[in-house]
């Protein structure tokens, strides 16, 4: 493929993901007090839309055959043109009402010390990055096993891409075609893309839940959550290792917020935010398996919402929720009934001999690793509904949930403090809908996990210590959100909180 | 200003703080450990260069059989899927029953043992550990 293509797929890339996110949230979104609050959720957000579509361009070719670069520039310049409609028709609907906004209250803004607080937090995040990127430059396990091995297979067009015998060959094709579609791009499978792609998704998800609160609680209370977040030693280290864990998180929070901002207004013009909410749910299913339990705990949260709420002119939302994540689990269901094979959850096929997490000890050696899960896979896996029955199990699910909570040489002081914090009443009355129907989506999405666990055919000790950490982090935006919009009043509006 | 309403701005603030404070000592500490790391080790070897002159080796998408001294990790093992990743897009498949091979050695002294124990000649050998072999007798 010449320079000159390339070039021309790069700049077309770049004006369809541009339409497609940035764009379509600038169209969609409703005016805030705060212009810059608005700006930066679009710089932030948008960029999470606009490449989870993109990168779904490269998935439909993929599964067409058609991954070649003409190919491939036919699909986006049909995406920008279906953006760039999105584009005309949300504005057509937008009343012109931002001269009607109210003057932001002092309290909204950020004050100077906060800001050289999160400067200095974002700082000190990239240099964890850097240095974690150069003690592990290939990244860890799931990195070089099976996102990146999966992309370079991809760019290569090989027909390997997805054979049984690869490591979770049934995960979903979005993040390694992402970087595949880079790949063809920069003309080689380099591996600073994988390592990019990480350092991006960290630096979304940090921007995302700092606008995002800021949105919904004002910028203050955006700051201190953006620096818990960077102050949280797990997020980083898998964003260094390459793993597909924080940009799935990215994208569970990207959905959390446009929900929460559907939900918090009354006018009808908000649906296409709900659309864009659904594009990046779906995305999430695209992406890993778990985004599906993310997806239907979010769109039970939004039917339970706008019922208990009575709001019936909300429900056009719910249905746009729907249809905006319509192609991707359109993708995902032709991935998984005609490509993938059927799941190591599923068949008890042993998924690794030796998965390392950040849990393990780096002191351990690989052998003793390959030994304690051969001697786990030697032993057939007791029939489902034993494992289901199996109170033990339970306990040991429950045990390793606590175990996190005190790790703060993980988790810092936030988790168990973030989950303390759910059992208290809230501290405001604001924004119940959002609220509940984010609390319903973290609520299903564990309940999801927990039976994953229940019903893994493999050790389940063995399971619980290579996932846990990065199964908390994929919600760990979505909580913070939570917490924000629990714990915070609307700036400018210090009512005393009634009965919630 | 009331007495509650102080309170509750004061209770805000030592929140915050501890909240603030806890999170740059969650960075601090890590990135402290970090440098310390990569002071003291060396850092960690690339994988690709190890099988770049394997890769450029071996025609187009071609099926290796795969051996190695590493104990007994055969194709779920670390150094099979590293290997697999660095020779993307050629298969790896366990065994010495194909026209080609990859020796994937711990121990580069170990590849004449492994040669006449399996019956297989070098193509290619390569200083880091890794060597292309043919069965004997085959072109």
């Amino acid at each position: 493929m010449t320079g000159g293509m390339r070039l021309l797929a790069s700049g077309l890339s770049l004006v369809t993901a541009g339409l497609s996110g940035p764009g379509l949230l600038a169209a969609a979104l409703p005016p805030h007090p705060l212009a810059g609050v608005r700006r930066g959720l679009i710089i932030f957000l948008g960029p999470c839309i606009g490449l989870s579509l993109w990168g779904a361009v490269g998935v439909a070719a993929f599964f067409m055959h058609r991954a070649t670069l003409p190919a491939l520039m036919i699909g986006d310049a049909l995406l920008a043109a279906m953006a760039a409609v999105g584009i005309l028709l949300c504005r057509k609907a937008r009343p012109p009402v931002e001269a009607l906004l109210p003057p932001p209250a002092p309290s909204e803004h950020l004050s100077n010390p906060m800001l050289c607080v999160l400067l200095l937090a974002t700082a000190g995040s990239a240099a964890v990055f850097l240095l974690h990127a150069r003690l592990r430059p290939d990244g860890l396990w799931d990195a070089w096993s099976i996102w990146n091995l999966r992309a370079r297979f991809i760019y290569f067009g090989s027909t390997h891409a997805f054979d049984a015998g690869f490591p979770h060959a049934d995960y979903p094709p979005l993040y390694p075609t992402l970087i595949a579609r880079i790949d063809w791009l920069v003309g080689a499978a380099s591996t600073t893309v994988p390592l990019v792609c990480g350092a991006a998704a960290a630096a979304l998800c940090a921007g995302t839940l700092f606008f995002g609160v800021a949105w919904l609680r004002g910028p203050r209370t955006g700051a201190l959550a953006a620096i818990v977040l960077l102050g949280t030693q797990e997020f980083m280290n898998h964003a260094a290792d390459q793993y597909a864990d924080v940009p799935l998180a990215c994208l569970f929070l990207g959905a959390s917020v446009l929900v929460a901002i559907f939900l918090d207004g009354s006018e009808p013009r908000r649906i296409p935010v709900a659309a864009l909410a659904g594009v990046l749910a779906g995305a999430a299913t695209l992406l890993k398996n778990e985004g599906a339990f993310h997806f239907l705990g979010l769109f039970a949260g939004m039917i339970a919402a706008v019922a208990i709420a009575a709001r019936p002119r909300k429900w056009g939302g719910v249905a746009a929720f729907i249809a905006g994540a319509l192609p991707m689990l359109l993708l995902l269901g032709i991935f998984k009934i005609a490509i993938a094979p059927p799941s190591d959850m599923i068949t008890g096929r042993e998924a690794f001999a030796i998965a390392e997490d950040a849990d393990s000890s780096p002191t351990e050696s690989a052998m003793e690793k390959n030994a304690v899960q051969r001697d786990a896979g030697s032993v057939a896996p007791p029939s489902l509904w034993k494992r289901l029955s199996d109170l033990r199990r339970y306990w040991a699910i429950l045990l390793a949930v606590l175990n996190r909570l005190i790790r703060i040489d993980r988790w810092n002081l936030f988790l168990a403090a973030c989950v303390a914090s759910f059992f208290f009443r809230p501290r405001t009355n604001q924004g119940r809908a959002s609220r509940r129907a984010l609390a319903i989506a973290l609520l299903v999405t564990s309940a999801g996990y927990f039976a994953a666990y229940l019903a893994t055919p493999h050790n389940l000790t063995w399971h619980i210590n290579t996932s846990i950490n990065r199964l908390i982090l994929q919600m760990w935006g979505v909580m913070l959100l939570l917490a924000s919009l629990r714990l915070v009043q609307k700036p400018g509006q210090n009512k005393p909180p009634g009965p919630v | 200003m009331s007495t509650s309403r102080i309170k509750s701005a004061t209770e805000r603030d030592i929140a915050q703080c501890t909240l603030v404070f806890a999170a740059l000592l969650g960075i601090a500490l890590p990135l402290a450990d970090g440098l310390l790391h990569v002071l003291k080790n060396a850092v960690p070897a690339r994988i690709d260069p190890r099988y770049a002159s394997i890769r450029a080796a071996v025609p187009d998408e071609t099926t290796l059989g795969y051996v190695t001294d590493f104990g007994d990790q055969g194709p779920t093992g670390e150094y099979f899927w590293k290997a697999q990743y660095g020779l993307a897009p050629h298969l790896l498949v366990e065994g010495e029953s194909h026209r080609l091979i990859l020796a994937n050695l711990q121990h580069p002294g170990k590849l004449g043992s492994l040669c006449q124990r399996m019956g297989l000649t070098p193509v290619k050998v390569d200083r880091a550990g890794v060597a292309l072999l043919r069965p004997e007798g085959e072109p």
